[in-house]
């Protein structure tokens, strides 16, 4: 699963998303792609899982291009504690994702095949999204 | 290339209260420069503008604009840029470029990819790094994609822009080293994972 290799902080605050994507909002490296409709959290599981989704539809035909990355640590507190007694610790990863971001593309399979792969990966993720072409 | 037609209205008042009134009417702002004259905000019918941007001139086509009730301002225009919106890609804004027919200008022009490859066939994974070039033409005679042979690609070769087959009277801009398209040998499953293309888990044929 995607992780950072280190970090400068093991524990950060949630932030905020508000607005549309700033950047990556474009498919620049391959034809195909999948675009957030919303805005959310999507965590290093959830991109795999997606990814693992992709590969086995288009089997070996194609190339598939990650364009979020989950460098984001999310802390939990154990289950049955008590609130208090400080901040729980790292858990997992997300990737802070929002709307118009293209998170994946493929390139190197016909549209249909693409189409295809592509409405497959989007039950793998927690936030609407749509199957787009490059312009 | 094809010269299209189309027809916008002068825009008198900038900003973007006016600029979303417009939107919200089907049309879309844009504004008109270059050849040392004044640029002018002009509207442009959506729909109309679409069918051009989305047509085989792409993004960068050549239009014969007619400028309502000013004539002064018609002339040929490159689609210098076209802005989109990030989450529902419809057409937010345009530039239009004024160009004289018998000067040289530079677009970028689609790479179109031709032949059954054999690395392909055998195969290998396409790799496109290039989907567009830099060209400088005539306005007249810029193609509507920039063909390039990948019949006698293997496995491991590179079609480079040096091999583009370019149109009499268009330069590439583009550095001619640069690849156009690579085909890499497909990657295999690690170990036992490659047989096991039905089971639920995922972790082990999750390398490709």
């Amino acid at each position: 699963m995607l992780m950072p290799k280190r970090m400068k902080h093991r524990k950060v605050h949630r932030g905020r998303r508000t607005g549309a994507a700033k950047g990556g909002f474009k498919i620049d490296f391959g034809e195909y792609g999948l675009k957030a409709m919303q805005d959310g959290w999507v965590t290093a599981r959830q991109i795999e899982a997606t990814r693992i989704a992709i590969t086995r539809k288009i089997k070996r035909g194609g190339k598939v291009f990650i364009r979020i990355f989950p460098d984001k640590p999310i802390t939990k507190k154990p289950a049955e504690t008590r609130m208090g007694k400080g901040k729980g610790a790292p858990e997992e990863w997300v990737a802070v994702v929002k709307p118009g971001r293209v998170m994946f593309e493929i390139e190197g399979v016909p549209e249909e095949l693409a189409r295809q792969a592509i409405e497959l990966a989007r039950y793998k993720l927690p936030i609407k999204s749509r199957f787009v072409k490059r312009h | 290339m094809k010269m299209n037609t189309l027809t916008v209205s002068p825009r008198t008042a900038d900003g973007k209260g006016l600029a979303r009134q417009a939107r919200r009417a089907g049309t879309v702002p844009a504004v008109l420069y270059g050849e040392k004259k004044d640029s002018v905000s002009v509207v442009v019918d959506l729909r109309n503008f679409e069918t051009i941007v989305h047509g085989k001139g792409g993004e960068h086509s050549l239009i014969d604009l007619t400028v309502e009730g000013q004539p002064e301002l018609n002339g040929p225009v490159l689609v210098k840029a076209v802005q989109h919106h990030p989450v529902s890609d419809k057409i937010l804004s345009a530039d239009f470029l004024r160009i004289q027919l018998d000067k040289a200008i530079q677009t970028f022009v689609p790479v179109k990819l031709t032949g059954q490859c054999v690395g392909l066939v055998e195969g290998g994974v396409p790799d496109q790094h290039l989907h567009e070039v830099e060209i400088t033409a005539l306005p007249l005679a810029v193609p509507e994609f920039i063909e390039g042979d990948i019949t006698n690609i293997r496995i491991g070769d590179t079609l480079m822009v040096e091999s583009l087959v370019v149109p009499e009277g268009v330069t590439l801009l583009t550095p001619i080293d640069r690849p156009v398209l690579g085909v890499k040998a497909p990657r295999v499953a690690k170990g036992k994972g490659g047989a096991a293309a039905g089971t639920s888990a995922g972790e082990g044929e999750g390398e490709e």
